[in-house]
């Protein structure tokens, strides 16, 4: 009997399956983060989305990269046996440390903190659950049982953040 | 490494195994073993539902719901109704996994 392994090696070979996919989905998100930044009543000012934004687009970054590559390099050390789950926690972490070193507490309107915490962590997670696919030991039923809480949990973080975001840009403008 | 708990729709029948051993050469997870002649289930909880035992047992005697563990298979059979596939080959160029 042959028996299957899943080294660090092989999951660090693996990496570039998830990595290639979630870079090219980068842009479309890094923009949106700009135009929420730069998008005013009387235009799209570029300072505002630059300054606004950067912390953002390091943020989403940075979740792409925990979910595709810090997850599945140290997967059997992170907890919980969901990979969803092990995403949405380095996904916490990684948000945590770079808010941190960016000071992105300090001054920043609590709306935009919030939706931080809610979308990025959320966006590793589905990115980690991707993998599931490059390993040797998920089963079929396994990925159903997840897919079934996190898919949920997305698209409620998903209409939430959306609405913050509304919410956060009306009372920027003054409507509310 | 193991997956989820208690999730592995594997079925082993004990009256139609004659044991071969053909299911535990094949199993890359050591999920089955041979006691008293027959083939039981040891961990199921390591079973990757790839059907190798089920495919290659000649007298029926295990049943499972073979598949690949890959949520981007399932989110595209959701989509478009089939069966979840990675097409990892890259036969399909619509395929948007791996």
């Amino acid at each position: 009997m042959r028996s299957v392994k899943f080294p660090f090696r092989d999951r660090l070979v693996l990496t570039p399956m998830e990595i290639n996919p979630a870079t090219k989905k980068y842009p479309l998100i890094g923009l949106i983060i700009l135009l929420l930044f730069g998008l005013h009543p009387e235009g799209i000012i570029f300072a505002d989305a630059i300054k606004g934004g950067l912390p953002f687009l390091i943020l989403g970054l940075l979740s792409i990269l925990s979910g595709t590559f810090f997850t599945p390099v140290i997967l059997p050390f992170i907890a919980f046996r969901s990979f969803a789950a092990k995403g949405w926690l380095a996904g916490m972490i990684s948000v945590l440390l770079a808010s941190q070193s960016m000071g992105l507490h300090d001054g920043t309107d609590p709306l935009l903190t919030v939706i931080a915490y809610l979308f990025f962590p959320a966006l590793s997670s589905y990115w980690a659950l991707q993998f599931t696919g490059s390993t040797t030991f998920t089963s079929m039923s396994g990925v159903k049982r997840e897919m079934k809480i996190a898919i949920p949990v997305y698209v409620t973080v998903l209409i939430i953040t959306v609405l913050l975001a509304v919410v956060f840009k009306m009372k920027q403008w003054d409507i509310l | 490494m193991k997956y989820l708990l208690k999730v592995s729709t594997l079925d082993l029948l004990h009256d139609k195994c004659i044991g071969c051993g053909t299911c535990i050469e094949v199993c890359p997870h050591g999920v089955l073993a041979m006691n008293n002649k027959k083939a039981i289930i040891v961990d199921s909880d390591k079973c990757m539902e790839c059907g190798a035992c089920m495919t290659n047992c000649a007298f029926g005697a295990i049943n499972v719901d073979k598949g690949v563990g890959c949520a981007a298979a399932i989110i595209n059979s959701m989509i478009t109704g089939g069966e979840p596939s990675c097409d990892c080959s890259g036969g399909s160029k619509n395929s948007s996994c791996c």
